[in-house]
């Protein structure tokens, strides 16, 4: 990778990407948006930023390039196992046992890793898991046939990347690895199928899981949710954003609901924001 | 380095892949009681092993040692280990961004990545230091910090448990110093003397 993209020749660009395309790439980390439009320049054979810019104003397509750059995904299926362990023995149980037709919310779902994963683990529920839950007065039917996924993402490829089941061959071995140190009960090669050079899903995703376009910052959705998954999203919004996203985020929530974000994202102030950790430091909240 | 040299560094960047964790156990433990410039130790890493090394360092020194969260402040004196399976970024804001970007030289963190944000920001103010490792990792880097003013210090090859690292930044920049393990760690600890 050349060198990263100056403060001024990132100035430059999010002036003239805001005034020219109306996108307002200001809410985003300045840091992160430095690495990923270097990554474009640098992929393009481009020698200059204002290349870039320039291009873009007599080739639309590549704001969709940029877009489709900014909107990563997470870097593998199950990331940080130990979480998925944690979402997988403890957060679904108790959604199970505590909610009749939960709703499980991806915001920035980009190419569907953690939907993907989340669709697994649904689909290795346990008969009666929810069980081991306290208090759990219902005897209730698989979580799976009952818990209505929405994914959005703001990259509208990446969201039909997601809908296709698109998995990087280079991912593989680590999507196996993280499955199985997951709690992962099978061969993670069950659910997927090579075609030509990639790989992709091969079992449907559960249901009652739909898709929809977002903004570069989610809005308030009109339902509520018993679970998010927002797994180092926060990282690519400046302060400010990613406070008002943990807003939108919260009032979307139901109380007892589930916010899991990324293992180092910023606690959120509890002071601020009514969500409190789950034990262990995993980046699990649950709704207060 | 002359005093004034000195006296504009503002952070230090450490990299090193395999064969430069004593060097940089050492480079910590030798560091003045007063040392005051925070110290960014960036180190290729088993993704999926996030505890140990944090612990290791944390138990040979009594200066703070962590792993930073998203856009914490970089704070003098201490002493930063980049996450496990994150790159690590610095902002305007002189706070730090942690980023789950593609891997660079199939690493992730990203030596290079963090130098060349460490330079955008902190410009003259960087001293990168780039030792022993089995790829070219940090090479574009160290030359970034050049190129923005900074200081940079290599390896030298012959003194490296693994060349590669060091040679690659040889072959794309002409250091400010090549020293072996002990200059490296006389050199950091009078950087805080004068």
């Amino acid at each position: 990778m050349q060198r990263l993209v100056s403060q001024i020749e990132l100035r430059h660009i999010v002036q003239t990407i805001r005034k020219k395309f109306g996108l307002e790439l200001g809410v985003l980390s300045q840091a992160h948006l430095r690495v990923v439009l270097t990554g474009l320049i640098t992929e393009k054979g481009m020698r200059y930023p204002d290349i870039l810019v320039q291009r873009m104003l007599d080739y639309p397509y590549l704001l969709q390039e940029l877009i489709y750059e900014l909107d990563q995904p997470e870097s593998e299926m199950f990331r940080d196992p130990e979480v998925w362990m944690q979402i997988r023995n403890v957060v679904l149980p108790t959604l199970a046992a505590w909610r009749d037709e939960p709703t499980a919310w991806i915001p920035g779902c980009s190419s569907g890793y953690d939907l993907f994963s989340l669709a697994i683990l649904l689909q290795e529920e346990e008969p009666g898991a929810h069980k081991g839950i306290k208090r759990s007065p219902f005897n209730r039917s698989r979580l799976e046939s009952r818990m209505t996924i929405r994914a959005s993402s703001f990259s509208s490829e990446r969201l039909e990347e997601a809908r296709r089941g698109i998995l990087p061959a280079q991912t593989l071995e680590w999507n196996r690895s993280n499955y199985a140190l997951s709690g992962g009960r099978g061969d993670f090669d069950h659910y997927v199928e090579k075609v030509d050079t990639s790989w992709r899903r091969k079992n449907r995703l559960p249901g009652l899981t739909s898709f929809g376009e977002q903004g570069l910052l989610p809005g308030r959705p009109v339902w509520k949710a018993d679970l998010v998954l927002f797994r180092n999203r926060l990282l690519q919004l400046n302060r400010e954003a990613a406070g008002q996203v943990l807003h939108t985020i919260c009032d979307t929530l139901r109380p007892g609901g589930f916010l899991v974000l990324g293992f180092l994202d910023r606690y959120p102030d509890p002071d601020r924001f009514p969500l409190k950790p789950l034990k262990n430091k995993l980046g699990i909240y649950e709704r207060i | 380095m002359n005093e004034s040299e000195h006296k504009k560094i503002r952070l230090i960047v450490v990299g090193g892949s395999a064969g430069s964790f004593r060097i940089v156990s050492r480079l910590i433990t030798g560091l003045p009681e007063t040392f005051d410039v925070p110290l960014i130790v960036c180190l290729h890493r088993l993704k999926n092993i996030k505890a140990g090394m944090l612990e290791t360092i944390r138990h040979i020194t009594p200066r703070e040692v962590r792993e930073p969260r998203d856009k914490d402040p970089v704070e003098p004196g201490t002493v930063y280990v980049t996450p496990s399976n994150y790159h690590l970024l610095l902002e305007e804001n002189l706070t730090f961004a942690l980023s789950t970007y593609r891997t660079i030289h199939h690493s992730r963190p990203s030596i290079d990545l963090t130098m060349q944000s460490a330079a955008q920001v902190y410009r003259a103010g960087v001293l990168g230091i780039l030792l022993s490792g089995a790829n070219s990792d940090g090479a574009a880097g160290m030359r970034t910090i050049r190129l923005m003013g900074g200081s940079t210090l290599v390896q030298d090859p012959v003194d490296a448990e693994i060349a590669s690292m060091p040679n690659a930044a040889l072959k794309l920049m002409q250091p400010d110093y090549i020293f072996r393990e002990e200059k490296i760690i006389t050199f950091i600890q009078n950087l805080h003397a004068r």
